[in-house]
């Protein structure tokens, strides 16, 4: 099984310091060094006041941070957790994945989503009922983007505004990733859609255990336990095996089921494998955790010790067979 | 005066952009050669025929300086240039202000308002609503930065209680504006940081030299007129000069003749010399940098 960390600025009660270079560099060099599989950053640039007040998390540009920490390691992996589509415009979206792909020799994994906090997306220009096509129709363009010598197409919102649509007419974007033909995609969200989406184009799903208020909150079905998330598991499978997908080909993500973690307060590393297990036994690869952010030496000191006590105990879990869940 | 290395633009379709060395190992010989900036373009969206005549790749400037960043402890971090109107004013907002933070301050935002149609029309954005585009970007910008809630409603773009943590460790972010038009003097004099003029070799840095210094009295005018038109903040402001006389990458060149040059663009007023790299290798690269840094930028 594979642990991906969220950088500590995803704590909601984070602190500026945890993003101070020298603290962004120790946790990448740390994260590395402990086996985490990779580093995640989110994608926030205009939150609401509301919602930052009642808890939302901090965030970095996720592309630039990551671009920083690929600038101080070399194995591990890069992830957007995640990307809201619907802020951005295919071609640069592109452009800058493989920017980073190419200066990361091959490391960057694209976490994606629709986006879900409606005033953010009004402030980036995008229409938050059309959240869902222009998901669509940024990924598809990305996909040719990537994909083709150039590319024309078009995309009008129903709302259009300055930055909603595009009109490109053999549009080439370069450089080439380095990763053929496109960075891994990792589809974020427990509905259906982000399912749907996995089983054609991804590398991987990320399904969320969440209260019903954080589900609401976020927009997407709620997905209270194991129990719910191997169900969405067996839909995955369906769906791939239906577009003619090997369902072993598209990797689960799981987040939610660890809690935060803080050095200061302790775990019980015994309950948190054995949750691990549990969740492999459903078909999860990969799980997301998150550290601590108030203080960078408890982030730091967090990080590493959950990777001594946990990473490398997890890391030879049995994945449960996916043949066995058709 | 204080140099900046541009990351060497690789023209047409053929090759790959970071042919001309790895940008960590270029970075850091130039800090270490005593350079004091390191700058990207920018062209997210370029097309095919352009640059099958002429047009350049890219990479992505912000990603590229955060790259740049994690490797230097020294170097001022430049886009030049990139076109405000490109995206949203959010997301220029947060991509600047996370270079700013993770390089501890040392981040300029050289800003265009953008000449390509195509790309332009790629982007979703109105070719002809630049120049407002523009002005609302230089309006929004510092609101984001300064960590408070904010609202506004602009022609192009509003935004209802928003909020942008962390803020950037420079409050705000140095905003150096390029193009030569009465508009673009007009927004420097009154709140921008710097000014980029364009200008072609052929009109400043002929062998001539009594072309060079009529150039140079040209651009000392315009200097000087904006310095008056600023006011206080006047003496403060940043003036950039590309350097592109070829023969500075000449391994044998005359360094008696740039050092002449960079005297006369002192005395007109130019704070920055930008040097474009040339496209080449590794080897080529570092050696131009550890050439120029000896010979001039370190002295």
């Amino acid at each position: 099984m594979r642990v991906v960390v969220q950088h500590a600025v995803g704590d909601p009660a984070w602190q500026p310091s945890v993003l101070a270079p020298p603290a962004v560099a120790d946790f990448a060099r740390l994260a590395e060094q402990h086996g985490y599989a990779g580093i995640a950053f989110t994608d926030h640039p205009a939150p609401t006041v509301r919602w930052t007040a009642a808890g939302g998390e901090g965030s970095a540009d996720p592309l630039v941070s990551l671009a920083y920490c690929a600038a101080v390691t070399t194995s591990i992996e890069l992830m957007t957790f995640v990307l809201a589509l619907p802020y951005h415009n295919p071609f640069r979206l592109a452009h800058q994945a493989a920017t980073l792909d190419a200066l990361s020799g091959g490391r960057l994994a694209l976490g994606l989503g629709t986006g879900y906090l409606r005033g953010e997306m009004r402030a980036m220009g995008a229409d938050p009922g059309a959240r869902l096509a222009s998901f669509d129709a940024v990924l598809e363009t990305m996909l040719s983007a990537w994909d083709s010598d150039s590319v024309s197409g078009s995309f009008a919102a129903p709302e259009p505004g300055p930055f909603s649509g595009w009109s490109a007419r053999e549009v080439h974007v370069q450089p080439r990733p380095i990763q053929l033909p496109h960075p891994p995609l990792w589809f974020h969200g427990n509905s259906a859609f982000g399912r749907a989406r996995a089983a054609r184009h991804g590398a991987g799903w990320i399904g969320v255990l969440s209260s019903a208020q954080l589900a609401a909150t976020m927009r997407t079905a709620h997905l209270p336990d194991l129990a719910a998330a191997s169900a969405a598991v067996a839909d995955l499978r369906r769906r791939c095996v239906a577009v003619g997908r090997d369902p072993g080909s598209v990797s689960v993500g799981l987040g939610g089921l660890w809690p935060m973690v803080d050095i200061r307060k302790g775990w019980d590393p015994g309950a948190i494998i054995e949750a691990a297990r549990a969740a492999a036994s459903i078909g999860v690869g990969t799980m997301f955790v998150t550290v601590c952010g108030d203080d960078p030496s408890a982030a730091n000191e967090t990080l590493a010790a959950f990777g001594e006590q946990v990473v490398g105990a997890v890391h030879d879990l049995d994945i449960r067979d996916e043949e066995q869940r058709i | 005066m204080r140099f900046m290395y541009q990351y060497p633009d690789l023209t047409g379709l053929e090759g790959d952009m970071l042919d001309s060395g790895p940008v960590a190992e270029l970075a850091r010989a130039a800090e270490d050669a005593g350079w004091d900036g390191f700058a990207f373009t920018e062209h997210p969206a370029p097309g095919l025929r352009w640059l099958e005549t002429g047009g350049h790749q890219t990479l992505d400037p912000f990603v590229a300086l955060g790259y740049v960043a994690a490797v230097t402890s020294r170097l001022k971090l430049l886009t030049y240039l990139s076109v405000l109107p490109y995206r949203n004013p959010m997301l220029l907002a947060k991509a600047a202000a996370s270079v700013d933070i993770l390089s501890g301050g040392r981040f300029i935002l050289g800003a265009g308002t953008g000449y390509s149609k195509s790309e332009f029309h790629a982007l979703g954005v109105d070719f002809d609503e630049r120049n407002t585009l523009f002005d609302e970007a230089l309006d929004v910008l510092p609101k984001h930065w300064s960590g408070e809630p904010f609202s506004y409603a602009g022609q192009h773009f509003s935004a209802r209680d928003v909020i942008a943590r962390p803020r950037p460790p420079q409050q705000p972010i140095p905003v150096w504006i390029g193009g030569n038009s009465k508009l673009t003097r007009r927004r420097v004099a009154q709140r921008a940081n710097g000014w980029m003029p364009m200008l072609g070799p052929d009109w400043l840095f002929t062998t001539a030299r009594t072309a060079a210094m009529s150039a140079g009295d040209e651009l000392a005018a315009a200097i000087a007129q904006l310095r008056a038109d600023a006011g206080a903040r006047g003496a403060e402001l940043d003036v950039s000069a590309a350097y592109t006389e070829p023969s500075v990458h000449d391994a044998d060149t005359d360094w008696g003749k740039h050092r002449d040059a960079i005297t006369s663009l002192a005395a007109a007023g130019v704070t920055w010399v930008i040097v474009p790299g040339h496209a080449g290798t590794r080897d080529s690269s570092v050696a131009f940098l550890e050439r120029f840094g000896k010979e001039i930028a370190s002295q």
